[in-house]
């Protein structure tokens, strides 16, 4: 079961988690959210539905394509990562890793007396 | 079963999110909520247990509802440029729709049909302005927009079709700016805005 859900500082985490996630294949909302879980050993923990919001907003950016399929009797949207989102999905990598070495080099320092 | 998303639909509808993307949203969210069920449903829990847990893990209203409404982006044009929307398109369409009716006649009128144009084009001048306002109030009440921009545009629309006169002689088409007439801006009125008033407030929209 779900525990507590992540706090404010997550934001724009889930975009990235989005778009790695949609670079394998294209994904349907709920399907798109288990791979996260499992992507992030359910250490990151979103309040589902916030997921569609994202997805809607990368679609709208080009960063994400979409597809209407009905599977077994459910109407599905597929997304699908771009060539636009690809870069920005690039963008994003870099700038999360600049981000965790700096502040891997903070909490790496001495403390002062 | 109540639709749980029904109350989020109608907050984001009233927040200038498109009726387009609300639906869109509230059925992903009703598809993602049916696939959490059943895989709650699996492990164990009886349905309605199931659906309590998948109802939480989905998100609460506000939840929802702020993920949406913190996407700038995702508002609708008429939300974001309202004066565009209700009150300049409508306006230029109908002035569109008066020039395109004078060109027709000048146009029949070259061609020998100038005894046909009044007969077409008459009725056409009447109703257009009663299409445009009805589009407004319709458009409207479905995305629960405020009164204020909607109502000034219908007004706008029926003024301008009032006071633009186009006058058809035999040879020639003539377009005159006058006063509006007040007796058929109020039949306009009665036909258009009193109903959207009446719907608006039936609707409680803001």
């Amino acid at each position: 079961m779900a525990g507590p859900k992540n706090p404010p500082f997550l934001n724009g985490v889930p975009e990235l988690l989005v778009l790695q996630c949609l670079r394998e294949r294209p994904m349907y909302g709920y399907e798109l959210v288990q791979a996260i879980r499992a992507a992030t050993g359910e250490h990151v923990v979103l309040a589902e539905g916030v997921v569609y919001p994202v997805l809607h907003m990368l679609e709208r950016e080009g960063a994400l394509s979409t597809e209407r399929q009905t599977v077994n009797g459910r109407s599905r949207i597929y997304y699908a990562l771009t060539e636009q989102g690809g870069t920005r999905l690039a963008d994003l990598a870099d700038t999360w890793r600049q981000l965790t070495t700096v502040i891997a080099g903070v909490l790496g320092e001495p403390r002062h007396a | 079963m109540r639709d749980p998303h029904s109350a989020l639909g109608e907050e984001l509808l009233r927040a200038g999110i498109s009726p387009a993307r609300v639906a869109r949203y509230t059925a992903e969210l009703d598809e993602h909520l049916a696939d959490l069920t059943d895989e709650l449903a699996a492990t164990g829990l009886s349905p309605t247990e199931a659906r309590a847990a998948a109802l939480s893990r989905l998100g609460d209203h506000k939840t929802l509802a702020v993920s949406m409404l913190s996407q700038p982006g995702l508002r609708s044009l008429p939300s974001r440029v309202p004066a565009l929307t209700w009150l300049m398109l409508p306006l230029l369409a109908q002035l569109g729709v008066i020039a395109l009716l004078a060109v027709l006649l000048v146009a029949a009128g070259r061609h020998g049909l100038a005894p046909m144009g009044p007969a077409i084009v008459g009725p056409l001048l009447l109703l257009a302005p009663l299409v445009i306002a009805w589009s407004i109030a319709a458009s409207a009440l479905r995305r629960r927009a405020g009164v204020g921009w909607p109502l000034a545009g219908m007004l706008a629309t029926l003024v301008a079709a009032t006071a633009l006169d186009l006058a058809i002689g035999p040879d020639a088409v003539a377009v005159s700016l006058g006063g509006p007439a007040p007796d058929v801006l109020a039949l306009y009125a009665l036909a258009t805005i009193a109903p959207f008033l009446l719907l608006h407030r039936h609707l409680r929209v803001r």
